[in-house]
């Protein structure tokens, strides 16, 4: 194993009563031992760098994970500069899925080209809005974020309007707010994402995997912290469940109250077309919050576990996949122990949505249906496919 | 998990899109589409087959330290790298 991240090994297996799925993982999951013995704030430095393809929603988690243990607090203008380059990644990120995982799915075109200059665009972007310091160190104090700092964002809507919507993101919400609005977009936008919707509708893709696993509810997060705490913390963060059960945290768990997503959801149930729309609609409200001009930022997220001892911090940020959970704990100011609990494991438990949306898939199940599926709920890792 | 490998290039097709670099010093192809001017001798975080962006030396030093150190990957291979020609 030369590869430290590691990778997914997805085993469908037909029988003569339907399909057995088998998912094993050699993602590093516990890798976040390594910081123990470390002073805090380098850990806050070297993290990011480590678990680098959600960089920043990793150095969001640690950051209000590590601020929490210190009792520090960051500035508005910190916590500003923060929530815009979270969006960006997503933005980012998603746009990966749109222009290049999803068409290669389908059978389409990605769009290599774009994505190079969101790419350009997400790192320039970050490299502003960091130049007079790191914004995730934890107690940052900066200023509030000025026009300039924020003037690559625009390559980010600029990507979006021509690849994705045809149209500003705020326009596109009101326009699809509905399953037939959704569609008659699909049919005139032109653009590669509107022809990814209408090849789901037209093949009758859109409740391809839908299965009963249920979404991870924001409440639940106080008992992953205690999860976290607990003496069967490593084998927790490698197969994670809430009330004994798997859970999925996606971009279509996030936005499943999202008007659109619930009657799509209502008629298709977790399948490809409510995931699918569930990455549109939250590309475009990130989109319009990239754009919003308030300058103090969100208010700081609710403390997760207001009575663990002092040195002890919890902190989670909304990466681009579903959720992401850091927890630390002190030793003076070194870390103690490092916990990180990353949606991939939730979503691809060996019992999980994924699983679950594979062996639905029945002893018809063909390797380009599963492809589709695993890309829309989306490892962070590379995986093998085996369809037998 | 969320993990980006350093990796260096070796070399640079013609055609500017494909590179061969040194992945825990086993040569392996990696796209250099998404990436502005990347060049033989640089450094890159690589993911799924792409060069995501370059990063400099020193950092890729740092990344591929602690990755040696999380105990997955043999030191051995982070060593010189005997296959490679210095351009």
């Amino acid at each position: 194993m030369t590869d430290l991240a590691g990778q997914l090994d997805i085993r469908l297996q037909r029988s003569g009563d339907g399909l057995r799925v088998a998912i094993g993982s050699t993602r590093p999951v516990t890798a976040a031992r390594i910081f123990a013995g470390r002073p805090v704030v380098d850990v806050a430095r070297l993290l990011p760098g480590l678990f680098s393809i959600c960089a920043t929603a990793q150095a969001s988690a640690c950051a209000a994970a590590c601020e929490r243990s210190l009792g520090v607090a960051p500035s508005a203008g910190a916590r500003a500069r923060r929530a815009l380059l979270l969006r960006a990644e997503t933005v980012k990120e998603h746009l990966w899925r749109l222009l290049l995982d999803w068409p290669k799915a389908l059978d389409l075109a990605p769009g290599t080209t774009a994505m190079a200059e969101v790419m350009r665009a997400q790192l320039a972007l970050r490299a502003a809005l960091g130049a007079a310091g790191d914004p995730f160190l934890p107690g940052a104090a900066l200023p509030a974020p000025s026009a300039t700092e924020t003037g690559e964002a625009a390559a980010l809507h600029a990507a979006a309007r021509q690849r994705v919507f045809a149209m500003a993101p705020a326009d596109w919400l009101a326009e699809t707010g509905t399953p037939a609005g959704l569609a008659a977009w699909a049919e005139t936008a032109g653009t590669p994402a509107a022809a990814l919707v209408r090849t789901l509708l037209d093949e009758d893709l859109a409740a391809l995997g839908r299965n009963a696993v249920r979404p991870l509810p924001d409440a639940a997060l106080p008992e992953l912290a205690a999860a976290l705490a607990g003496p069967d913390a490593d084998a927790f963060v490698a197969e994670p469940a809430w009330k004994r059960l798997p859970r999925e945290t996606t971009p279509f768990a996030r936005k499943r109250e999202a008007p659109l997503i619930a009657a799509l959801a209502a008629e298709h149930g977790n399948g490809l077309l409510p995931r699918l729309t569930a990455l549109l609609v939250e590309l475009a409200e990130q989109l319009v919050a990239l754009a919003s001009t308030a300058t103090a930022g969100p208010e700081p997220a609710a403390v997760v576990e207001p009575d663990a001892p002092p040195g002890t911090g919890t902190g989670s940020a909304p990466a681009a996949r579903g959720l992401l959970v850091h927890r630390v704990v002190l030793d003076g100011e070194r870390v103690a122990s490092y916990r990180i609990l990353a949606p991939t494991e939730w979503n691809f438990h060996p019992a999980g949505v994924v699983a679950a949306g594979l062996a639905g898939l029945g002893s018809a199940a063909t390797e380009r249906a599963a492809r589709l599926y695993i890309t829309a709920v989306d490892p962070c890792v590379g995986y093998r496919l085996s369809v037998s | 998990m969320c993990l980006a490998i350093p990796a260096r290039i070796l070399e640079i097709e013609p055609d500017g899109d494909t590179a061969t670099v040194s992945l825990g010093g086993v040569r392996k192809p990696v796209s250099l589409a998404l990436v502005g001017d990347a060049a033989v001798g640089d450094y890159v975080l690589v993911h799924v087959g792409y060069a995501l962006n370059t990063i400099s030396p020193d950092e890729a030093e740092r990344t591929l330290a602690l990755m040696q150190e999380a105990g997955e990957l043999d030191p051995a291979e982070f060593g010189a790298e005997p296959s490679e020609v210095q351009p």
